[in-house]
């Protein structure tokens, strides 16, 4: 089982740099960078030949819904059935490594939870529960 | 016609440079997209208009289709992005009726003989005939990637192929 990162310009490596700080040491997590140079073909051509040794089990993360990144994985990700996500990010992959670490497995809908919980209104958030607070 | 704001040859179509700087840039509140690859499998289009910005309307043409459709109704009245996905396409639609009378060179992507003119843009022979015939068609055709970027000029463009 894998991860396969799809990232414009190649940040999905030194995001798993800062993930391991939390972690520790982790494999299987690969990255695919789209360069400015790439067509959509020649792109495609490069995310295939990776997960084509894949198992069903892995899992492709792109960092920009709309992007080049996720158009591609939604086609390769259909002919070779492996999930895709996008929204890369410290709280998703981090969800999905610890995940992976402890169970062997991942669950889609944690990790797609785990991403979008963690973008907050921070002041405003902590403002609210001060408030939800005195008032019990 | 016309409500085309901007006509983009783009070999990536719809993807970030797209979506979050020329949507704004040129004002348009409709994509419209032609490519024949695209818009034959249903899964390929879907995946097209799945990354539009929200609350922009978005199609997906065959070349026949948007022909038709421009000879209809000039794809309605709301301003259009006109993205395709090479000169070629451009071409050959324009022939059959959408007589654009600029358009912009974002991006065509790297294959082994074809050589780099400006940033990540490449041209073959076959590219530089299609421009030469806009050119001599009155076409104005730039090259520019993102806004930010000063647009080309044909000439200068093919004068840098020539060399080489």
């Amino acid at each position: 089982m894998k991860i396969l990162l799809l990232t414009h310009g190649g940040w999905g490596m030194a995001l798993l740099g800062s993930i391991q700080m939390i972690l520790g040491k982790i494999e299987n997590v690969e990255e695919e960078a789209l360069l400015p140079q790439y067509t959509f073909s020649e792109y495609k051509e490069r995310v295939e030949a990776r997960v084509k040794t894949y198992t069903a089990d892995s899992l492709i993360i792109t960092d920009l819904f709309g992007g080049t990144t996720t158009n591609v994985a939604a086609l390769v990700g259909r002919e070779n059935g492996i999930k895709v996500v996008s929204g890369l990010s410290a709280p998703l992959l981090l969800e999905a490594c610890s995940e992976i670490m402890s169970n062997g497995s991942y669950n889609i809908n944690q990790l797609i939870d785990a991403g979008r919980n963690a973008c907050k209104d921070v002041v405003q958030e902590v403002s609210d529960r001060l408030k939800q607070k005195e008032e019990k | 016609m016309d409500n085309i704001v901007l006509c983009r040859i783009d070999s990536r179509l719809i993807h970030g440079q797209v979506m979050t700087k020329w949507v704004n840039q040129s004002g348009a509140e409709k994509i419209v997209v032609i490519d024949d690859h695209f818009a034959d499998d249903e899964f390929l289009k879907e995946v097209c208009l799945m990354s539009a910005p929200v609350g922009l309307d978005v199609v997906c043409y065959s070349k026949k289709e948007g022909i038709q459709e421009y000879a209809a109704n000039g794809f309605g009245s709301d301003k259009v992005l006109l993205l395709l996905p090479g000169l070629a396409q451009m071409k050959n639609v324009y022939d059959q009726g959408i007589r654009i009378s600029k358009i912009q060179v974002g991006g065509l992507g790297g294959a082994p003989n074809r050589k780099v003119v400006f940033q990540n843009i490449t041209l073959d022979d076959a590219d530089v005939e299609i421009l030469r015939y806009f050119q001599q068609e009155g076409v104005e055709v730039i090259f520019q990637t993102i806004p930010e970027d000063m647009p080309q000029d044909l000439d200068n463009i093919l004068k840098k192929y020539s060399t080489k």
